[in-house]
């Protein structure tokens, strides 16, 4: 994928980082795109569009109480309503946001310093996923 | 006038626009999410929080796009990326959380965020007029933390036809520099490119082609961690943000290639232009919605 005549040799853990990033991009950026396509062409429709268009000027607090008559909060609302192509292509969002943390996973080295630098840095990415549970 | 488009107008702009952000973006050295949230801000009727949340997602595609070909290149370093990003990473959740606090806490909570968007975007330009793009930086001792993690490295430069080999130093003010720039871009949604590159570039002695480069990936790992309290609070609207994702990923496929011929120096000043217009834009947005100025001045 996308190889160049100048690319110098990397360390294997790079590679295993490089490639890991570039298939989590693909996989997301097709969900996001076909969940999007379908989308506007109006399946799987749960929100009218004049409805969102009516409301999108709303902070998201209110805009959630408006066209659903209730905040959002944590992920629980996306994965529960999957026919919705709205909800899908969040799905394909949260699949383009876990791509780093897979490829600092995939690139874990044995020793040295910098494996205590990935695994904090992995730490942290999944901290921070997890945080909005906890509000 | 606008307020009266029909809906599917929105969506078309919306690509039209990240198109040509996309365009400029890879010219720049700057990460899209600088000219998208505040041009957003200014010129779409979408609330900031769902700006910002699309700015966030405007941002990652780009970076994670982009991020690969240009490790394999060396132009971007994974080992300068750990250090930093583990410190930025931290604040740029607490000011993702803080952005939403503020909108959600007071009423016009937004209009302050609009106004502080645009002071900080007058304070890049000022930045960015400020700064000196060091091409090949000379450094000839590197400081201790940075030697000891050995944060150096090479890519083959077309221009000169050979391999250039570079050095990086100063890791103790870059981190704490990175950290202050993760929180801001966290708070705004619009990543941190604009600060990235002379930080590497002026402090750390990185050279400009690493600099941009490893900015790229620093966005890509650092902005999901911000990006998931907009994810969960429902600030990613897929009206905004599928137009406005694609439409970034086809432009900077094609800026990518125009920013070989482009002059540097004119690209820089288009975008000083565009970061001047916003700034200022966006603090007549603040100031309208709190009613000290006159609402559409």
């Amino acid at each position: 994928m996308g190889h160049h005549e100048h690319d110098i040799p990397l360390d294997p853990s790079s590679v295993k980082f490089v490639r890991a990033m570039e298939v989590l991009t693909i996989i997301g950026m097709t969900i996001v795109i076909g969940a999007g396509l379908a989308y506007f062409a109006g399946w799987g429709q749960c929100t009218p569009f004049e409805t969102v268009v009516a409301n999108w000027h709303l902070p998201v607090a209110e805009y959630w109480e408006m066209t659903r008559g209730a905040e959002s909060q944590g992920y629980g609302w996306i994965i529960h309503n999957l026919r919705c192509a709205a909800r899908v292509v969040l799905v394909g969002m949260a699949v383009l946001m876990t791509a780093p943390l897979v490829a600092v996973l995939a690139m874990l080295p044995t020793k040295g310093i910098y494996r205590w630098f990935y695994i904090v840095l992995a730490l942290e990415l999944i901290a921070a996923s997890l945080m909005p549970l906890l509000e | 006038m606008l307020e009266s488009l029909a809906w599917w107008a929105w969506p078309l702009i919306m690509l039209a626009f990240t198109f040509l952000i996309g365009l400029i973006s890879p010219m720049s050295g700057v990460g899209g999410g600088v000219l998208f949230v505040p041009l957003t801000t200014a010129f779409f009727p979408f609330s900031v929080d769902f700006v910002r949340g699309a700015g966030l997602m405007v941002a990652l595609s780009s970076a994670l796009a982009s991020s690969p070909q240009l490790i394999r290149s060396g132009l971007a370093s994974l080992k300068i990326t750990a250090p930093t990003v583990t410190v930025s990473m931290v604040t740029s959740v607490l000011g993702g959380a803080a952005g939403l606090w503020i909108t959600k806490q007071f009423a016009d909570g937004q209009y302050y965020v609009t106004i502080a968007l645009g002071v900080i975007l007058l304070f890049v330009l000022v930045v960015m007029a400020l700064s000196k793009r060091v091409e090949y930086p000379d450094v000839q001792v590197q400081g201790p933390f940075a030697a000891g993690l050995g944060l150096e490295g090479c890519w083959y430069e077309p221009t000169q036809g050979k391999l250039v080999h570079y050095k990086c130093t100063h890791l103790r003010w870059g981190v704490p520099a990175f950290a202050l720039t993760g929180f801001i871009a966290g708070m705004f949604g619009m990543g941190s490119g604009w600060a990235n590159v002379p930080i590497l570039n002026l402090i750390m002695g990185a050279p400009i082609k690493v600099a941009t480069s490893t900015s790229m990936l620093i966005i890509a790992v650092n902005t999901p961690a911000a990006a998931w309290v907009y994810l969960a609070n429902g600030a990613i609207l897929p009206m905004i943000v599928v137009p406005a994702v694609v439409g970034i990923s086809l432009g900077a496929r094609i800026g990518a290639k125009l920013a070989l011929r482009a002059k540097p120096k004119m690209v820089r000043h288009m975008v000083m232009g565009i970061l001047l217009v916003s700034g200022v834009l966006n603090i007549v947005k603040g100031l309208g919605g709190l009613g000290v100025i006159p609402k559409g001045l």
